[in-house]
């Protein structure tokens, strides 16, 4: 009776915490698209750090990030490198010194799937894209984290996982780490973050 | 005659020299690569192909038996890690982005990098595989390039 008795117990408290759990994941979930719906536009400063684990170096990199609903990036590397990607509907235009080339994303689908990703990522959309992530939520008083795992082949060749940094009170992308297959590992911070204010239409230009 | 001869000889001699020095000039253009044990160095990475190109930064480390060096994308995603050992002057390929990790890419591969780490320690930055049509380039980005900005500055805000 005894044993019958504590089985129902241990039972219940699990089924509880699951619950809980599953709960607050909704709850994480619906704050971050309802932060993602409401981003018209949003631009900032961001410093990216690669961390090499063979020759224990790392590089930084500083640059700006545009986004505007629904198909506008603009991510530009203003140091030690001069680079922008630009995205813009269905045309990429990537631009390195003197050099511009124009790229029709519609007849490059891995063009098509990066640029997708990456802005599903900057907004946090990719947390409920099952197509392309396995997700697994956590929480700590300041954040919640996102732990991304790819499920597309090419993605899978390229990163372990993905993990994004929330700020709590936004619900906003503040930090992403690329964690490679080999271990070396990409952090990109985002600092200065504007949302909601206009955004000149020449930073999306793709000519 | 025999002075005419002098003449002719040393005039040719002198302009012999002068392309050599002038072809030295255009190959040698910038530092050659750094020899003492764990000297690392930077560079702006292209490589150009007939179909388009790739580009990046390249680490390069000097340790005890090799030079091991990482290329990687604007981005941040590492695409080639090697290794150059200078007295036998073999490549070693650690690893290739899976999108070129093909064993006739491979093999192309290694192959440039022997000419380029080669070039790169006689201090120029590039080589062409002549039979794929493909220009490697490496130049030293300098401390300065490392400099920040300052963040904020220069938005693209309407106000």
């Amino acid at each position: 009776m005894k044993k019958l008795l504590l089985i129902l117990v241990v039972f219940c408290i699990t089924t509880t915490t699951v619950s809980a759990q599953a709960v607050s994941e909704a709850k994480i979930r619906q704050q971050i698209e309802a932060a993602a719906a409401s981003m018209k536009t949003m631009q900032c400063d961001f410093v990216q750090t690669k961390f090499l684990r063979m020759l224990n170096d790392k590089m930084v990199s500083r640059g700006k990030m545009y986004y505007q609903q629904s198909d506008k990036l603009r991510w530009e590397y203003t140091s030690p490198y001069a680079y922008a990607f630009v995205l813009n509907g269905s045309r990429v235009l990537i631009s390195k010194g003197n050099r511009n080339d124009v790229i029709n994303v519609n007849q490059s689908k891995f063009f098509k799937e990066i640029a997708r990703i990456m802005m599903n990522s900057v907004v946090g959309k990719a947390l409920n894209d099952k197509r392309d992530f396995k997700v697994s939520l956590s929480s700590s008083a300041t954040e919640y984290v996102a732990t991304l795992y790819p499920q597309q082949k090419q993605m899978q060749q390229m990163f372990q996982k993905i993990i994004l940094h929330f700020n709590r009170q936004k619900a906003m992308v503040a930090k992403v780490e690329l964690i490679e297959k080999r271990g070396d590992c990409t952090v990109i911070e985002m600092m200065n973050v504007k949302v909601n204010s206009p955004i000149n239409a020449k930073v999306f230009t793709v000519n | 005659m025999r002075k005419y001869l002098l003449l002719i000889s040393i005039l040719l001699l002198s302009l012999a020299s002068l392309t050599v020095q002038a072809q030295d000039s255009l190959i040698v253009q910038q530092a050659p690569l750094l020899d003492s044990i764990g000297c690392k160095t930077k560079y702006a990475t292209t490589i150009e192909l007939s179909k388009g190109y790739l580009s990046g930064i390249t680490i390069m480390v000097r340790e005890a038996d090799v030079y091991h060096g990482v290329l990687f994308n604007e981005f941040g995603i590492t695409a080639l890690e090697f290794t150059y050992q200078p007295q036998t002057k073999k490549v070693e390929l650690i690893e290739v982005i899976a999108m070129l990790d093909k064993w006739y890419i491979r093999r192309v591969l290694k192959n440039d990098l022997q000419h380029v780490m080669e070039n790169l320690m006689k201090g120029n930055p590039t080589y062409k595989d002549e039979k794929y049509h493909i220009s490697y380039k490496f130049s030293v980005m300098s401390n300065d390039e490392n400099a920040s900005i300052k963040e904020g500055e220069n938005d693209a805000t309407e106000e």
